[in-house]
Parts: structure tokens; C-alpha cells; sequence
């Protein structure tokens, strides 16, 4: 056990550092120009969704359209917003005014405002975030490589020991809901739980109640 | 799983009134079916809890199970795991922000918050009893409405389901909260989603970039859970907080109670705007949840407290949620079409036990309809008492630490994507809207007018095509029908009420 823990603190430290460095880079970015990013990518989809949309029939065609071409100009009126929001934001009607306001507001919102509950510096809270989705996304690989069952085990073992140090409390846990999902899933429902990609590729034997992998 | 061998039964059957309840309470109050009934709530019960299971599943994997009952007996069984699912799938909307079904999401914009400030036992006994009312409720106006059932239901053509749906989306507009500019695009980039894959009425593939996956378009069920579910434990992981403040969670149960007393006429509202929406073919639950909860915030003089924890959202939205089970056996079983995907599997279950939904249904097997609105009561009723027995217990999770309660979520999550369709596609669909909603978090933008638009949208533009079909191209068939003019001018006057209340303001 104590060969175990001194042999993944050099690795969790430099999973910390790493996630470290990436996050002070993006928070180095101003919250403003990663709003843009976000409505950039949104603009740019939208955009291919509607020059696809023209190799269509009229009727195919119709609603593509005249929502995406709308949704372009919502998003180019919002980049206006974003650039100038204090000339524009009277001549809404109010409707826009709430937009105006948030968003002045969210110069100061990644550097100076703290979370309520917890008193948690913004870069601390962007890390955290990154590391949960990088533990998602790990998580998804896995499943697509071994299947849910192995995933499963690794991911809720692995989460609750990084995280909280208690070995007993993380197999417990994992025994308990790797056992309900085996259980209620396959054998209540008999549900054909991906298996993992590389279940075809190695030469190893399929359990017996495995059905063909989806397409 | 245990086989239950029984001799087949003749399907006792009648098309007069007073013999067909004389059948249907001696079928319930049968020991034996009573006990088949009660195991039925506590398996829909669990079904509707666990995300992606939901209503359709438990009823599909029922079936099997029911062809060794006669006819009655079964849609006994599958009538009362329909009506424990809805509540179901309520816990986990309140407790977690992961609802069990797409038709409880309306449920999570009010009971999550709830549930963060510590007041889950609150909202799960307001959840319950609203469930249960909205479930008599719905069953009352099936039973008031029989005589009618057929212009009720043949009320509502293409033209009508058309501005019904634009009526809907036209209350993103004013219904969620933040800036209208970023509901507006969040709600156009719900179309633009809705529009992905074979459109059923022109049969044009859209948008699929030559991939089989999208040829089906983008799953409902596994774009909620992450929109919802996987986003917030993002969220959650970064404060790493639990649900709800420590030491704040509370029982609840008389405040809940109270609740739902307090609010009657928004109780009886909301299960008659849930009823309605029932009746409408192909609207399904999700249409009747969201409209009942945007028509009780717009009713509302604290509108804005509406997303933030306002015990009037999930009261309305859970009440709506189990009426239109009354409602939606109207066109079930009246006409045969089915209301919602639940139904659609009952529709199923009816035929190969037999019995032939349509109008010859009332004339020949009324004791069919009378199983079914005792089935639904009496399930109704049972999930609100083990809701109200657990509600207390239940709250309890939101003080679990965050890094315990994530990763069971997570993996719940991926697994409830997966069993829709078993298709692994749906799991990383679902992880990538998990991060889409996590930025929509961050960035202010309703993640609820993107479901509102991807459940309507296809409703809208496949009955316009259907009634310009039927019109051989003349739009005027969108403007003349009494009952399409009264839904434009409802949708006017949901656009037209945020611009006049933005000019009163100023001025």
C-alpha cells in the first residue's frame, strides 16, 4: 500500500502541474475573449448547418434557413453587444438591457468575484473544472477501450481514492454500484453493455451473455 | 426471472357502463392482481428513477411479462407502471438536476434549487402529492370527457399542432431567465439541433455528414442528461460543495404539504393545462411539463423567483406531468394514436392482447378504460405515499460530499445514455453536451429553451409540411380554422407581453 501511494504522488503532482499550467493560461485569457470563442464556434457550425442547407430541396430547406440565418444574427448582434455595450444597450426596449448588464459585468467576473459558498479563487475553481472533465472524458475513452463494467470499476475506485484517500470507501462504493448495474442492467434487463473496442481487436474470450457490438 | 404460470382467462368484456366498472374493480381488488400491481408501481418507481429508463423501457420490458395475464389484467400491470414512473423520475430531477425522463425536466428548474438551498424534502413531498393530484385530476377529466372523445381529439389537425408548437417556442422568449438575446440563440441552436437527421416528411437526410449515428438525429434523452446531469457535477466539482449547504437540509414534509394546499388553484391549472396537452397526438409528456411550467411563471407576480427555487415550479410542472397520462389515453384509446412514447408501447400491449384501441373500444371493452383509471389512481397514490414515507431519507443525499455523490452520477449518467438505444454514440453525445451545458452555465445561456426548441421544433415544421401537403400548397389552411386563430393570437400575445412590459418600464 505505502509502495502503491509513493509511486502515484509524483504522478498526481505532475497531473496537478500540468492542469495547473493550462489553467493560469486560460485564465490569463480575458473572460470576454473566451465568451467570444464560445459564440465564435457556435457562429461557425451554424453557419456550416446553413451552406449544407442549400444543396437541399425547398421544402427540406425552408426552416434550416430562416432559423439558422436568424441565429447567425442573433450571435452577430451579441459579438455587437459584447464590443459596445453602453452605446447600444438603451435602443432595445429594455429587451437587451439585462444582456448589456451581464455582460459588463463579466469583465470582473473571472478575477475578482469569489464563489458565495465556499471562498474559492476562480483559478482554483477552473482547475477543479477541468479536472472533472478530463476525468469525464478519460472516463469515456475508457468505456468506448474496455467497456462499462472495467470502466466503471477504474473510474469509481480511482475518483474516490485520488480525491478523497479512502480506500475502503472507494471499493465499497465500487463494489456496490458495479453489483447494482450488473445485476439490474444485465441480468434484470439483459441490456448488452458496450464491451470496449478492444474486445475485437484482442484475442480474448467474450463472456457469454455478450450480444455483436453496435455500429 | 421468476416465470408465473397461469391458464389463459377469456377477456371478460363490456360496453356498458355500470358492468364495465363492475369488471375493472373486480379485477383490481383480485389479491393476487392487487399484489402484481403494487410490484408493478415499485418497478416503474424505479425505472422512472434511473436516467434514460423512463416510462417506455419499463413498459417494453413489461410485455413479455404480461402475456400470461388476460387482457385486463395486463394493462392493469402496465397502466400502473406508467403512472409511478412519471413520479420517479422526479426524485432524481429534484435531488440530482438529472431527470429520469425527458418529461420531468421541467421538475429540476425549481426542485434542483430547492434541493441546493436544503430544502429537497420539501420539494420531493410537494413533488409527490402534486403527482398524485395531478394523476386524479387527469383521470376526473377522462372520465367527464368520454362522451366527447371524439371531437375532442380530431379538434387538433396539422395546422393546429403547428401553431401549437410555435406557441410554445415563442415563450422562450419570455419564459427563462437571463438576457432574452442569449434564451433566443440558445433557443435557435435547439432548432438547428432539431433539425439534424431524416426529416420524416420530405425523407431528406439532414445535416448527418454522412454518418449513420445522426440519421436518426440527436437523441433527446442522452442531450438532457448531459446538458443537465454531467454538467452540474462539473460544476459542482469546481466549488466542491455538496448539493445543498451543510447542516441546512431539512425534512420538509408539512412545508411541502403546505405548499401544495397553499397553491390549489395552481395545482388544478396546471393539471388541466397537462390534461390538454395530453390530448394532443405525438405532443408527449415533455410539451405538457414545460408549458405548464412556463404558463404558472407567466400567471405568477413573482415570476422572476421562478428557476431559483420556487416550490410554484415543480407543483406545476409535476401535476402537468401526471395528468396528461388521462389526458393521452384519450387519442390512445379513443383513436388509436398514440400521445406520447409510453402510450405508444400501451397501444402496443392492447393489440397483441386482442383489443383493438379506436371508437369500437368503448362499445366493446369500456372495462379497458375503467382498469386503466383505477390502475393510475391507485399507483398514483402508492408512489406518493413512498414518497412522502422516503422524502426525508431521500433529502439526505444532498448532503453526501460532492466527491462521492459526482462520480456515482457520472457513471449513471453514461450508462442511462447508453440503454436508450444501446448505442455508444449516444454516451459521448451525451459527455459532449455535458461540456456545451457546463459553458452555458458559465456564459448565462438557458440550457431549458435549447429542450424546449428540440422537442417543439420537429413538431412545428413536420405539421406545416403535413398541412400544405393536405392543402396542396395553399397556406391559407394555416389562418382559417377558429381553433388555429385563437393559438396565433396566444402567440402573439406572448411575444407582444415582454415588449409592452419593456416599453412600460422605460417609460
Amino acid at each position: 500500500m505505502k509502495a502503491l501511494k509513493s509511486r502515484s504522488i509524483p504522478l498526481k503532482n505532475l497531473v496537478n502541474k500540468t492542469v495547473g499550467v493550462i489553467a493560469k493560461y486560460i485564465i490569463t485569457v480575458p473572460s470576454e475573449h473566451r465568451k467570444a470563442a464560445f459564440f465564435g464556434v457556435l457562429f461557425s457550425y451554424t453557419g456550416a448547418l446553413v451552406l449544407k442547407s442549400l444543396e437541399y430541396s425547398p421544402d427540406a430547406r425552408l426552416f434550416p434557413l430562416l432559423v439558422g440565418i436568424t441565429l447567425l444574427g442573433l450571435i452577430l448582434l451579441k459579438f455587437v453587444l459584447m464590443v459596445s455595450p453602453e452605446k447600444y444597450s438603451a435602443g432595445g426596449g429594455g429587451l437587451f438591457d439585462k444582456a448589456s448588464a451581464e455582460i459588463m459585468s463579466n469583465e470582473e467576473d473571472d478575477i475578482n468575484q469569489l464563489d458565495n459558498q465556499n471562498s474559492v479563487s476562480p483559478e482554483i475553481r477552473l482547475q477543479r473544472e477541468f479536472k472533472m472533465t478530463m476525468w469525464i472524458i478519460g472516463t469515456l475513452l475508457l468505456t468506448w477501450l474496455i467497456g462499462f463494467l472495467n470502466a466503471s470499476v477504474i473510474f469509481i475506485f480511482s475518483f474516490i481514492y485520488v480525491h478523497e484517500g479512502k480506500i475502503v470507501k472507494a471499493g465499497g462504493l465500487t463494489v456496490i454500484l458495479v453489483g447494482f448495474i450488473y445485476f439490474f442492467f444485465i441480468e434484470v434487463l439483459s441490456i448488452p453493455l458496450w464491451e470496449g473496442i478492444l474486445l475485437s481487436i484482442l484475442p480474448i474470450a467474450k463472456p457469454a451473455n455478450s450480444g455483436d457490438i453496435d455500429d | 426471472m421468476i416465470e408465473l404460470a397461469m391458464e389463459p382467462v377469456f377477456l371478460q368484456q363490456t360496453g356498458n357502463t355500470m358492468d364495465a366498472i363492475s369488471i375493472a374493480i373486480d379485477v383490481i381488488t383480485d389479491p393476487f392482481n392487487f399484489v402484481l400491481l403494487v410490484l408493478a408501481v415499485v418497478l416503474g418507481l424505479i425505472f422512472g428513477v434511473l436516467p434514460g429508463l423512463g416510462g417506455p423501457i419499463a413498459l417494453a420490458l413489461l410485455i413479455p411479462i404480461t402475456f400470461q395475464f388476460d387482457g385486463n389484467v395486463a394493462i392493469m400491470i402496465l397502466a400502473g407502471t406508467l403512472g409511478a414512473t412519471a413520479f420517479g423520475g422526479s426524485i432524481t430531477a429534484i435531488l440530482l438536476n438529472t431527470p429520469g425522463d425527458a418529461p420531468n425536466a421541467a421538475t429540476l428548474l425549481d426542485g434542483y434549487p430547492m434541493t441546493r438551498q436544503g430544502r429537497a424534502g420539501e420539494a420531493l413531498a410537494a413533488s409527490a402529492i402534486s403527482s398524485a393530484t395531478g394523476a386524479l385530476v387527469g383521470v376526473t377529466l377522462l372520465l367527464i370527457s368520454l362522451p366527447f372523445v371524439r371531437s375532442i381529439t380530431l379538434a387538433f389537425g396539422s395546422p393546429e399542432l403547428f401553431w401549437l408548437a410555435i406557441a410554445g417556442l415563442a415563450t422562450v422568449a419570455i419564459a427563462t431567465r437571463g438576457s432574452v438575446l442569449s434564451d433566443l440563440i440558445a433557443g435557435a441552436f435547439g432548432l438547428m439541433l432539431a433539425f439534424h437527421g431524416l426529416n420524416p416528411i420530405t425523407g431528406t437526410a439532414r445535416f448527418t455528414w454522412d454518418t449513420v449515428y445522426l440519421m436518426n438525429g440527436i437523441e433527446l434523452i442522452p442531450l438532457i442528461i448531459g446538458l443537465f446531469a454531467i454538467s452540474e457535477m462539473i460544476k459542482l466539482m469546481g466549488t466542491k460543495t455538496t448539493i445543498s449547504k451543510p447542516g441546512e437540509v431539512t425534512s420538509g414534509i408539512q412545508e411541502g404539504f403546505g405548499s401544495v394546499v397553499e397553491h390549489w388553484k395552481l395545482l388544478v391549472q396546471s393539471s388541466s393545462v397537462g390534461w390538454v396537452i395530453g390530448l394532443i397526438p405525438g405532443a408527449g409528456g415533455t410539451v405538457a411539463n414545460f408549458i405548464a411550467y412556463i404558463n404558472a411563471k407567466q400567471r405568477s407576480s413573482d415570476s422572476q423567483s421562478f428557476g431559483t427555487g420556487n416550490v410554484k415550479g415543480v407543483i406545476a410542472s409535476e401535476a402537468a406531468n401526471d395528468a396528461k397520462d388521462g389526458g393521452s389515453m384519450i387519442p390512445t384509446l379513443g383513436l388509436g394514436i398514440p400521445g406520447s412514447a409510453s402510450t405508444a408501447v400501451l397501444l402496443g400491449a392492447l393489440i397483441i392482447h386482442g383489443v383493438t384501441p379506436g371508437p369500437l373500444l368503448f362499445k366493446e371493452n369500456l372495462q379497458i378504460v375503467f382498469i386503466v383509471v383505477f390502475a393510475l389512481i391507485i399507483s398514483n397514490i402508492l408512489t406518493s405515499i413512498i414518497g412522502l414515507l422516503t422524502a426525508s431519507s431521500l433529502a439526505k443525499i444532498s448532503n453526501v460530499s460532492t466527491t462521492t455523490i459526482a462520480p456515482l452520477v457520472v457513471v449513471i449518467a453514461l450508462l442511462g445514455s447508453f440503454a436508450i438505444r444501446h448505442h455508444i454514440g449516444d454516451v459521448f453525445l451525451a459527455v459532449g453536451f455535458g461540456i456545451i451545458g457546463f459553458l452555458m452555465l458559465k456564459y448565462d445561456m438557458s440550457r431549458v429553451a435549447v429542450i424546449i426548441a428540440l422537442v417543439l421544433g420537429p413538431l412545428a415544421e413536420q405539421n406545416f409540411h403535413r398541412a400544405l401537403q393536405i392543402s396542396h400548397g395553399e397556406y391559407s389552411i394555416l389562418f382559417m380554422r377558429p381553433l388555429s386563430l385563437v393559438l396565433i393570437l396566444i402567440t402573439v400575445l406572448i411575444l407582444a407581453t415582454p415588449i409592452y412590459r419593456s416599453v412600460r418600464s422605460v417609460t
